[in-house]
């Protein structure tokens, strides 16, 4: 998916005054961040949980070549295949020649935010294949040519009218005539229309939550089944993944998903956990005749290592966003591309680049609740302070920013000087707001003034009253 | 030296250095007389060093890591000596014990100072009450408050029981808690200036929490959160006071709030 | 086809990672964590395992059936067909199709169709912390029957409910099996919440999910 050009400024300015969007976000809040509360006060283990889930993937991460190559000989050994992709570039290759391989006209999809990430859909579509989400959020911000608005939840931005239009429209072709007026009507569509597409597909690609070094298995995490229709049903499966996925065996697998179900969801498991391994053997009477498994690096490796590793626990839960005051006030799509809220402001400019992501790192108040609730411990505001320091020395912070704070910072180390320009100014505007205690506008303070009033100084500063006082005794 | 009353110490007293914070020092001074009371009633005693300005902050937060070193190691140099650093507010605190330490941790002069300051710097009411143990103060103040949880001194340094329970001895005071108190106002520093349609919407919500808690007071433990909030009450015409924690501790709550000039 | 990308994302790992060799110890306790995986912290079990398996597995909108012997398998799918019009055309895993089906059945042995009235199949384990039953694939168990029917029925023993997954990947390990291509852990019917936030089910797969919980 490209980054998407305007502002996040911009975007955010948009998304503030689209009453539906604003709808759909306030039930986020209500119900996840909710569900998520009353699933870790059921379990008093679930710091230990956290705990343990990050030290399992600091482990793997400070072995991961050692994991890999292990994950990899056990994929083998049960006959399926491992590519290793450089980049975006060199993933969407590697796919689209095991599709001309298998001389594919029908690709199904199982969620995959790495397969957004690295804008695969496009990549076959221009090679003619047809290319069908079956995740039914991701069915339907296809279908209306959307990207995801969460990683969860693509589809949070989105009413049952918004939904019931879009279906009314396009789903003619399949033959329903009627406007559908319910979830459960428009839901019924889609599972008609995928269980053709299932039979057909010559190809289903999915995720993954989890790589296992132990078995060489792929774990997915469902909620509808459509995952595992792709990779049972096609004749071949590819699995995208990105090199961080692998953890050392089932076990550590089980830790992380007891904290992704609930921290992504607030359930303690979900519908479906599945566990892929290799193709269909000798006499399976289903599944893939192939296995294909794709590990993408795309900048992982730029992390690893460095300050910004621990972003490489990410298991993709979505929690950070859901307790983000500002991924709630903008919504995803705000952030311009795959990954949104406090995870996707660091992530995007880590993969893309910070001229492609300059905003982000700084569209945070540092807060700390995405930390609070991250399951793995990802220290989200450190991460974000690093990059913007990145920025300043890098020389991307914008000329205004950079002029104020360096004078202030200059001010500041000069006590005498601040003591004496603060003392002059303060008593002034002080009397100039002294009758209603504020200001309602204020030279050079639009962007506090615009919707706030400015709260008058009560008077002298507090070292000029200080000093005199000490004077007096 | 301004404010140096070691004279008067005597040898039993913790001698405390008052990080005042420059918001409280250019805003609203009584909040540092108030900060100065509470410690002197709990039998500490405080000074002010002149040298201190502001933790540095803006600076980390926008990027500035050189700067906030530079700034950071003035402050160590300010309170070289207090037996205890405590300020009004859990974000400036924050930065000094848990952000210095960090920034200068390969500094081999300074990063062993900078963990020596961070170990004795206090928030104030984590100070009066983990510290000092004292009991909630015996004053009054006539009012339905509600609390708002600042995130750093929150999350960086977990306060969260000690302003309520110091607000407990307070007679006539009732506080009923909001829904999502512990949800950011929209503050964050630049953060407000920079993106401030987001940080309106998030103060705007914030607002409508404490509509819904019936409160006539809004009382929390950092100015910059209380400036935002009494900002976008005031611009609403919300007849809400806000206060510093510390002002209703100390008993010197009775001038206007926080927002609130002479006429209201 | 990528060899080359192989070796340069290997390279770029271990550079990323000091380019340093394992140390013996290293490689010792990676070996070790490998050959007896450590268990994680764990949610605490109420009671006996099979009450709560039962409780959470209705929790999971589940619903469970329990019978005293395997023989009762045939007369519980007949019940669930009461009230269907015409003759029974289901789907039997070929592990479960001696035990004596109506002749008079349309019985599917094999694979899952499109159009899947009922599907039977049986499962490995049933996991007592979470109410979820783990299938594995094989030739007498395709895992398309999972997935595709309209009304799922797993068959449980008793006896094969364990504490919690690990426990069924320790009998994995120990029992030395080929590892199946597909392990469904399957908590729940189908569902989704992706139109408006309203819970839907189902979506892709089964919309009621019946165990018949066989005591040995």
């Amino acid at each position: 998916m490209a980054i998407a050009g305007e502002s996040f400024k911009s975007r955010a300015s948009s998304a503030l005054s689209d009453a539906s969007l604003q709808t759909s976000i306030a039930g986020l809040k209500s119900g996840f961040v909710a569900a998520r509360a009353r699933a870790v006060a059921a379990l008093p283990e679930f710091e230990a949980m956290r705990d343990a889930g990050a030290a399992i993937k600091d482990h793997t991460l400070a072995h991961l070549d050692v994991y890999l190559e292990r994950y990899e000989r056990e994929v083998v050994r049960q006959g399926g295949k491992v590519h290793w992709a450089r980049d975006a570039e060199e993933a969407r290759r590697i796919i689209r020649e095991i599709c001309a391989a298998a001389g594919a006209r029908t690709v199904v999809k199982g969620k995959s935010m790495v397969s957004e990430e690295i804008d695969l859909n496009a990549a076959l579509e221009a090679d003619g294949l047809e290319v069908v989400e079956s995740d039914a959020g991701e069915y339907i911000v296809q279908l209306a040519g959307e990207a995801p608005s969460h990683i969860v939840m693509p589809t949070i931005h989105k009413t049952t009218d918004d939904v019931a239009d879009l279906f009314e429209d396009r789903h003619r072709a399949y033959g329903f005539m009627d406007r559908a007026k319910s979830a459960a009507e428009l839901i019924g569509q889609v599972r008609t229309i995928l269980r053709e597409k299932y039979f057909a597909a010559d190809v289903g690609i999915t995720g993954a939550n989890f790589l296992v070094a132990e078995t060489g298995s792929n774990i997915i995490v469902t909620n509808e089944g459509n995952g595992d229709l792709t990779s049972t049903l096609a004749r071949v499966h590819i699995v995208t993944a990105g090199i961080e996925k692998v953890v050392p065996t089932l076990n550590d697998a089980s830790v992380l998903l007891r904290l992704l179900a609930r921290s992504a969801l607030g359930m303690e498991v979900t519908s479906y956990m599945t566990l892929s391994t290799g193709p269909r053997r000798a006499d399976d009477l289903d599944g893939p005749e192939e296995y294909h498994v794709v590990l993408i690096d795309n900048g992982r490796t730029e992390m690893l290592g460095g300050a910004f590793q621990s972003m490489l626990r990410c298991i993709r839960c979505g929690a950070c966003m859901n307790h983000c005051p500002v991924y709630l006030s903008v919504g995803g799509h705000s952030y311009g591309w795959v990954y949104p809220g406090p995870m996707g402001a660091v992530l995007t400019p880590m993969i893309a680049g910070h001229e492609k992501a300059k905003e982000l790192p700084h569209a945070c108040t540092l807060n700390g609740r995405c930390q609070q609730v991250c399951p793995v411990k990802i220290p989200l505001p450190d991460l974000l302070r690093r990059l913007r320091h990145q920025q300043w020395e890098q020389g991307f912070i914008d000329a205004t920013t950079r002029w104020g704070i360096s004078a202030w910072a200059w001010l500041a180390q000069r006590p005498k000087l601040y003591r004496a320009a603060t003392g002059l100014a303060i008593p002034v505007l002080a009397w100039l707001g002294r009758s209603s205690g504020r200001f309602r506008s204020l030279p050079l303070a639009s962007g506090w003034t615009a919707g706030r009033d400015m709260p008058a100084p009560q008077g002298e500063t507090f070292h000029a009253q200080w000093a005199r006082r000490a004077r007096q005794k | 030296m301004t404010g140096d009353r070691a004279s008067q110490t005597n040898s039993t007293q913790p001698r405390v250095g008052l990080f005042v914070t420059c918001l409280v020092d250019l805003f609203r001074p009584g909040i540092g007389f108030a900060c100065v009371k509470l410690l002197e009633d709990a039998g500490c005693a405080v000074e002010v060093p002149a040298a201190q300005v502001c933790c540095g902050q803006p600076a980390f937060n926008s990027g500035d890591t050189d700067a906030t070193r530079r700034i950071a190691r003035q402050t160590i140099e300010a309170f070289a000596g207090y037996d205890y650093v405590v300020g009004p507010s859990g974000s400036c605190m924050a930065t000094i014990s848990k952000d210095y330490p960090e920034i200068l941790k390969d500094d081999s002069e300074w990063s062993e100072r900078a963990r020596a300051l961070a170990g004795r710097s206090y928030e104030l009411m984590a100070f009066l009450t983990d510290v000092l143990e004292v009991s909630p103060p015996e004053t009054s103040f006539e009012g339905r408050a509600t609390y708002h949880d600042s995130c750093s001194g929150l999350r960086s340094l977990g306060i969260k029981q000690q302003p309520r329970t110091l607000l407990s001895g307070v007679k006539g005071l009732t506080l009923t808690e909001m829904q999502d108190a512990e949800v950011c106002c929209g503050f964050g520093g630049t953060f407000c200036v920079k993106y401030p349609e987001i940080s309106v919407k998030m103060v705007s919500d914030k607002i409508g929490n404490i509509d819904a808690s019936g409160a006539d007071t809004l009382l929390g433990g950092d100015l910059g959160c209380l400036l935002n909030i009494a900002g976008r009450l005031k611009r609403l015409g919300k007849d809400v006071r806000v206060l510093h924690t510390a002002e209703v501790l100390a008993g010197m709550a009775d001038r206007p709030g926080i927002g609130d000039g002479d006429r209201d | 086809m990528s060899a080359s990308g192989r070796e340069a994302v290997l390279a770029r790992i271990k550079a990323a990672l000091g380019n340093r060799l394992l140390t013996e110890a290293e490689a010792a306790s990676i070996e070790k964590r490998m050959k007896s995986p450590p268990v994680g912290p764990r949610p605490g079990i109420s009671g006996e395992a099979i009450e709560q398996f039962i409780a959470k597995a209705k929790g999971n909108l589940f619903t469970v059936e329990r019978v005293v012997s395997l023989q009762l398998l045939v007369p519980a799918v007949k019940r669930l067909l009461e009230g269907v019009d015409g003759i029974p055309d289901i789907s039997v895993a070929p592990a479960l199709s001696h035990l004596g089906w109506p002749t008079d059945w349309d019985i599917n042995v094999g694979p899952g169709r499109r159009i899947e009235p009922i599907s039977v199949t049986p499962a490995l384990a049933g996991i007592a912390e979470t109410g979820s039953v783990i299938l594995l694939s094989s030739s007498a168990s395709p895992t398309s029957l999972n997935f595709l029917p309209d009304v799922h029925v797993v068959v449980l023993r008793a006896s094969d409910i364990v504490g919690f997954a690990e426990d069924v990947w320790a009998r994995l390990r120990s029992e030395n099996v080929d590892w199946p291509r597909t392990v469904n852990i399957i908590s729940g019917p189908s569902r989704t919440a992706d139109v408006g936030g309203i819970v839907v089910r189902p979506a892709h797969g089964p919309k009621a999910v019946h165990i018949v919980l066989v005591d040995d």
